[in-house]
């Protein structure tokens, strides 16, 4: 019988030993997901998966999810750096009274060293009960990660918290967002909003199309430090862009961009906040700024219902404008 | 003596976390939003045990969230409640008063959406209570509770 248990505890040993490297064997660089797919399957391209979830797991290390079809490909928590595009297929994602997409970057591994997720050619809906389009959250214990978002489109959210892209770690790091359009939201559009000073956020949002929020268009919080260029930001119930520094300076440095039709244009809200405007459309808000913001007078601020306090001209007499 | 030193030190350490608690709610910025005094909202958790007020449920966003409740008490003594969640594909959840009764059924459809608005008695419970949803045969994992609903 000794011999029996011992023989059984050997077998139980080597298979324990095997299985960690059997499952990481069993994930691809590349992944694929199709309407007509199916969980259990490898997520081959002869056998893809049903949804991003259930393709996640069968993923390598920055590895990449493609989709191969049209379809809702589900919401999805991410803890690893990974690609998901869907370029040129139409990749969908539904989320009712929940987030679309999840990106707790305390669940990342420490040996995760790039810390990089990129979402490409998405559509995320929040079918009008939607809580957030894409969360990004933690970085108490993991710092530094970075997110990139290409292409991609959120819609109705109006639950909760109701961001299209909410932000909200204290570890820092970069937050791209780029050719991405985010609409009907019932609280932000775009929000770095963490609650406490934390590590410094690099923010960098290009060609964007911020419309319709309840609250806020675009927000930065913290110690975020955000290059706004070839935004268009309208229709936001009651701030376009708004900038908060209670805890630590936020900067926002606003270019190329459109910022009309919302109850507050440009707004300096709280703490140490640092505004500059250059080259900008501001029109048609009911008042154009709040607190002291700054412009390298080439902007064009006309047809608001009130102006606010002006924007304080940056530069020198020697060099008025502070171009250079 | 010495003995007393941790408990001083415990005590010193409460009053640092709280003052660190409250410090970072108060950095975050709080957006101004009409709410309704008789409307309440929560979230559905993906958890399998509840106590029946659900007050062992945070009611924070987390990726453990699958779905939002609100209950409206309304002036002719019903209370609406609008449920959505979004879970396993094509599945009947049972929608409960949590230890009080079924009111209702959820079907998610095949991307795991779901969507109910229903109305029951106020009276049936009390001021606080939460709700459970649960599929026909409930396994393990099966299960999502919903934070507390305070009227208090």
């Amino acid at each position: 019988m000794n011999r029996i248990a011992l023989s059984h505890t050997i077998a139980a040993t080597f298979l324990l030993l095997a299985l960690p490297a059997t499952s990481a064997h069993a994930q691809a660089s590349r992944t694929w997901v199709s309407g007509v797919g199916d969980d259990v399957n490898p997520c081959s391209r002869t056998a893809p998966c049903k949804t991003f979830a259930g393709a996640i797991s069968k993923t390598a290390l920055n590895g990449e999810i493609n989709c191969l079809d049209p379809g809702g490909f589900g919401s999805v928590t991410i803890v690893k750096s990974i690609t998901i595009d869907c370029h040129e297929i139409f990749g969908s994602v539904l989320f009712s009274g929940t987030n679309g997409i999840n990106i707790p970057f305390n669940s990342f591994a420490a040996t995760d060293t790039r810390k990089t997720v990129r979402l490409r050619n998405l559509n995320l809906n929040g079918v009008d009960t939607g809580l957030v389009g894409i969360r990004i959250s933690g970085g108490s214990t993991i710092t530094g990660g970075v997110v990139i978002i290409e292409d991609t489109l959120i819609d109705g959210v109006f639950a909760g918290s109701a961001s299209g892209i909410l932000d909200d770690r204290t570890g820092g790091g970069e937050l791209y967002v780029s050719n991405t359009t985010v609409r009907n939201t019932g609280t932000f559009g775009i929000a770095y909003n963490p609650g406490a000073a934390g590590q410094r956020l690099d923010i960098a949002l290009d060609n964007v199309r911020v419309q319709n929020s309840a609250n806020i268009g675009i927000l930065i919080g913290n110690n975020g430090r955000a290059m706004i260029n070839r935004a268009v930001v309208t229709g936001n119930a009651q701030i376009g862009v708004g900038a908060s520094g209670s805890a630590a300076a936020s900067e926002i440095n606003l270019s190329n961009s459109v910022v009309s039709n919302n109850g507050l244009g440009v707004g300096n809200l709280n703490g140490t906040v640092t505004v500059r405007l250059s080259n900008n459309d501001i029109s048609f808000n009911a008042t154009a700024f709040s607190g002291v913001t700054q412009s390298h007078v080439n902007n064009r601020i006309q047809g608001n219902s009130a102006l606010g306090p002006a924007p304080t001209p940056i530069g020198s007499t020697s060099n008025p404008t502070g171009l250079q | 003596m010495p003995i007393f030193r941790p408990r001083y030190n415990s005590i010193w350490l409460g009053a640092a976390m709280l003052v660190g608690t409250t410090l970072a709610t108060t950095a975050q910025y709080v957006p101004n939003r009409p709410t309704d005094p008789n409307q309440r909202q929560v979230v559905l958790v993906h958890q399998d045990t509840s106590d029946c007020s659900g007050r062992d449920v945070p009611n924070t966003d987390s990726p453990s969230v699958r779905g939002t409740i609100w209950a409206t008490r309304l002036f002719d003594g019903n209370t609406s409640v609008k449920v959505a969640m979004t879970a396993k594909p094509n599945t009947v959840y049972h929608v409960s008063l949590k230890c009080v009764r079924q009111i209702g059924d959820i079907k998610t459809d095949d991307e795991g959406i779901g969507n109910l608005s229903l109305v029951f008695p106020t009276d049936l419970v009390g001021a606080e209570y939460s709700f459970e949803l649960a599929p026909d045969v409930a396994s393990a994992g099966s299960r999502y509770q919903s934070a507390q609903i305070s009227f208090k």
